[in-house]
């Protein structure tokens, strides 16, 4: 049993080969909460995306500017949050886009909530809410 | 983490030659450019008719999504197509979810793959193993 609010953060080079680091750090800890395999590879996935898009994105002059996964856990789930702090002009430009990328389209399928938000210094912060499904007593 | 693409090459029923690229791992951000570099090089040699086996790919993302996505209109504008073999229900999912398991023909293993090529290259329809999980 969690106790509230556990929390783990992590940050990660804005460099493609450390993508599957946030991934395999994301399912171990969502592996030790009330989720189930397929919920678990859900989580990995979106933050993987989150990562993803925050990489692509960005120009190679931000490339020291380190990607932050934060995650908070509790009996009900778990909230991630990936945050770019050099995002600004991407989040503009999907505001833009007719579509939406199919990295944001998976992160709205797999998690139960999904919010990008941008914060006064210009990071882009894309806020992921996964629920624990618990059987009625 | 280990990660490989090969092509090997094959003939269709019909006489065309075809490809067989087998992927080994996960399809990401980092390795997706493997891939695509792979693709590329099959194309240049000519063939359009393509089978992407991905029985042992365990995971793919986005980046992945678009390299098969680019790979399918390039194969296409050639005269051919990509089939997609052996997609684990993980990797069926994100296909169903974004919508290309109707864009791809989806079918259970390499040798299914190469068949439906071989329907498609003799202007049969691959109906009969289109579709997701």
């Amino acid at each position: 049993m969690e106790t509230p609010q556990d929390m783990v953060e992590l940050r990660i080079p804005r460099k493609p080969e450390y993508v599957s680091v946030a991934r395999l750090a994301v399912s171990g800890l969502a592996s030790r909460l009330d989720f189930s395999y397929d919920e678990v590879e859900d989580i990995k996935t979106a933050v993987g995306e989150a990562c993803t898009t925050a990489i692509q994105e960005t120009g190679s002059e931000f490339s020291s500017s380190p990607i932050i996964v934060r995650c908070e856990s509790d009996d009900n789930g778990v909230r991630i949050e990936v945050i770019d702090q050099r995002g600004a002009r991407r989040k503009r430009a999907e505001e833009e886009s007719a579509e939406p990328p199919i990295s944001r389209l998976l992160m709205e399928v797999l998690m139960d909530e999904v919010e990008v938000s941008e914060d006064d210094d210009g990071s882009v912060r894309v806020c992921m809410t996964k629920h624990a499904m618990r059987e009625e007593a | 983490m280990e990660f490989n693409v090969t092509a090997k090459d094959t003939t269709l029923a019909g006489g065309q030659r075809a490809a067989v690229i087998q992927v080994i791992g996960e399809v990401d951000v980092y390795t997706a450019p493997r891939l695509k570099d792979r693709l590329l090089q099959v194309e240049r040699e000519g063939t359009h008719h393509l089978v992407a086996d991905l029985t042992q790919v365990g995971f793919i993302d986005s980046v992945g999504l678009g390299v098969l996505i680019g790979a399918l209109r390039r194969a296409r504008a050639g005269g051919g197509t990509l089939v997609l073999a052996g997609p684990n229900p993980r990797i069926r999912r994100i296909l169903d979810i974004t919508g290309l398991s109707s864009a791809f023909t989806v079918v259970q293993n390499v040798e299914e793959g190469v068949e439906a090529l071989s329907r498609e290259a003799s202007g049969a329809a691959p109906t009969a193993t289109q579709g997701g999980a």
